[in-house]
């Protein structure tokens, strides 16, 4: 197997995508153009140019507890990534797709569970989902291929808060194919988009200093700074609140040149 | 509004678990072993799930009372705490909890017949000591009150003795339990008070300055002993301007006859739990102090600590005649 990371790390990865199937991957694999990284030879892995979009897919003859750590030395991943496990899943008692967070996951042989945060999740349905195949007669319980042992291994690479568990539920007197393909995608871009959207809102609280380090970076790419300059807007950016430097980035991006954004900030300051 | 609530299976038919879940009608409840297995896991964001805490309702079966710490005392041979919640509903920037726990959840545990039968055996271990029972460590005592009535049940089945005394340490408005009951000579309800403008600064989401001095208005009005806690003490260059308008104002609106006692304690924080908070507010003004190391606690220079509380000893001593028992609060 050819050494992981041994160049070309010069990239931040924010997100990591771990699905069961290819027809599960499928949406990602348009949405953020991604296409298959060939050199990791392991598991079907995947990457938009940019780098900072991930995904893999599970193979059934490889341990589950392997993704994730396989795919966070692909992507380099640290612990500011956000990861996000995606399955299909069908219930009985559905007319329509639904998207679900799991916020408790349960191996069905042993009973142990685990406990997904659900952190500022409010605003999505949440369940509970088993972690196998096995055919349930009450046909209302979710169950979620290999989640246990992939969220098991997941929660020690990141920050708790920065693991979501998703689900696509449909009827379950469907097959995939039958759904609306229209609708599925809908639900996917909606609901994804505003998990990744409240991830990237959520790094800000949990890591005040890299947001303000990340800003800096940002700032230093879009404007030009002499060193005694850049000194300065470091020292600026430090004394920021993260959320007041969110809510002045328009505005810094409108200015012309790096001595208005540094005169900007020390107005803010005052 | 609490969305979630986890409940150890141990107590999920306790009378009080039902109670509790019966205030929030529409949360999902979740059925743990271990509390231990959402609270104390490692990797979880404190700030996060400050914005959004969920509840865990758990019995506590261990060190239910405990040792309160050197320096944390108003007079008794004996200093114990107890903690029926571990974190608080408000945010005061300089809390200690949030450095010491990972979770932000609340936690209750709600097995309350269980701390006084502590507190019994303490008082019988230590026959004709004077002891005090701190409530309000690991938690604001009273800011729950409408959700857990522990001071309500307190104050219904607490061990009355001549030696004893217990404290209730808050910033909260909840004092209904206290209006209903009759007052006792053995309970304090202590406020935590800050000058004015810096409570709006520091003490995000607690009740304003005002407020509390109503409540201890109130409660003095109705001859309940209380305790007044200048702790922390915070620096800042307009300092003494600040603590002689709030002190001049608390001793205007309380009676102070029924001041038990008063304390000081300036800002500090343990090694540990300073790196950690000061990480949570870059930038942020009550660090931008010079802080020392003494004794692997970070605190002001001692001159200045020295200075603050002396200043605000005087001023108390100027305005209250009677015996009034003053504290200085030592590092944890």
């Amino acid at each position: 197997m050819e050494k992981l990371n041994s160049t070309d790390n010069n990239y931040i990865c924010e997100y990591c995508f771990i699905v069961n199937k290819i027809s599960e991957a499928q949406f990602f694999i348009n949405r953020f153009n991604l296409k298959p990284k060939k050199k990791f030879n392991l598991f079907p892995i995947f990457s938009n140019q940019k780098k900072d979009i991930w995904l893999a897919i599970n193979q059934d003859t490889i341990s589950p507890t392997v993704t994730p750590i396989y795919l966070n030395n692909c992507a380099n991943a640290n612990e500011q990534t956000t990861w996000i496990f995606f399955s299909f899943s069908f219930l009985s008692n559905l007319n329509s797709p639904h998207f679900i967070i799991i916020d408790e996951i349960i191996d069905s042989s042993t009973q142990n569970k685990l406990y997904p945060s659900v952190s500022c999740l409010k605003k999505f349905k949440r369940k509970n989902a088993f972690s196998n195949e096995q055919k349930f007669q009450n046909q209302e319980r979710i169950t979620l291929k290999n989640i246990y042992e992939i969220y098991k291994t997941s929660e020690k690479l990141v920050n708790k808060a920065l693991i979501f568990v998703t689900t696509l539920s449909m009827p379950e007197k469907y097959e995939l194919s039958d759904v609306d393909n229209k609708t599925i995608k809908s639900e996917q871009n909606k609901y994804i988009t505003e998990i990744m959207n409240l991830s990237d809102e959520m790094k800000i609280t949990i890591f005040p200093f890299f947001y303000v380090f990340n800003f800096f970076k940002k700032i230093k790419e879009e404007f030009k700074f002499s060193v005694y300059e850049q000194n300065v807007l470091e020292n600026l950016l430090k004394q920021f609140n993260p959320n007041d430097l969110k809510n002045n980035l328009k505005f810094i991006k409108k200015l012309k040149n790096g001595k208005q954004v540094i005169n900007h900030l020390k107005q803010k300051l005052l | 509004m609490i969305n979630t609530i986890y409940v150890e299976n141990e107590i999920k038919d306790h009378s009080r678990t039902s109670s509790i879940l019966s205030k929030f009608k529409s949360s999902r409840i979740i059925y743990v072993n271990k509390y231990s297995e959402v609270f104390n896991k490692k990797k979880q964001s404190f700030r996060l799930q400050k914005k959004d805490p969920l509840l865990i309702l758990a019995k506590k079966n261990n060190n239910l009372v405990l040792k309160a710490p050197e320096g944390f005392g108003i007079g008794a041979s004996k200093n114990y705490y107890f903690s029926h919640m571990y974190n608080c509903i408000y945010d005061c920037k300089y809390c200690f909890l949030q450095g010491l726990y990972s979770s932000a959840n609340y936690l209750v545990f709600v097995n309350y017949e269980d701390f006084l039968n502590q507190i019994k055996n303490l008082v019988t271990r230590n026959k004709g000591k004077s002891i005090t029972f701190f409530s309000g460590y690991d938690c604001d005592s009273l800011a729950m009150e409408k959700v857990t009535n522990f001071a309500d049940f307190f104050l219904k089945n607490y061990l009355e003795n001549k030696k004893i005394t217990y404290e209730f340490r808050t910033k909260s408005l909840q004092i209904n339990p206290f209006l209903k009951n009759r007052p006792s000579e053995n309970i304090i309800i202590a406020y935590s008070l800050l000058p004015g403008e810096l409570a709006q600064k520091f003490d995000i989401k607690a009740p304003s300055i005002n407020l509390r001095i109503k409540s201890l208005k109130q409660l003095t009005s109705l001859g309940w002993q209380i305790g007044l806690r200048f702790d922390p003490l915070i620096y800042n260059k307009n300092w003494k301007i600040s603590y002689k308008e709030l002190i001049r104002t608390i001793l205007d609106e309380i009676d102070i006859n029924y001041i038990h006692s008063i304390s000081f304690g300036s800002l500090r924080f343990p090694k540990q739990i300073f790196n950690t908070i000061s990480n949570m507010y870059p930038g942020d003004e009550l660090f931008s102090h010079n802080f020392e190391k003494r004794d692997n606690v970070y605190s002001y220079k001692d001159e200045v600590e020295k200075e603050m509380i002396l200043y605000c000893k005087n001023l108390i001593h100027k305005k209250v005649k009677k015996d009034v028992q003053i504290f200085s609060c030592t590092p944890y």
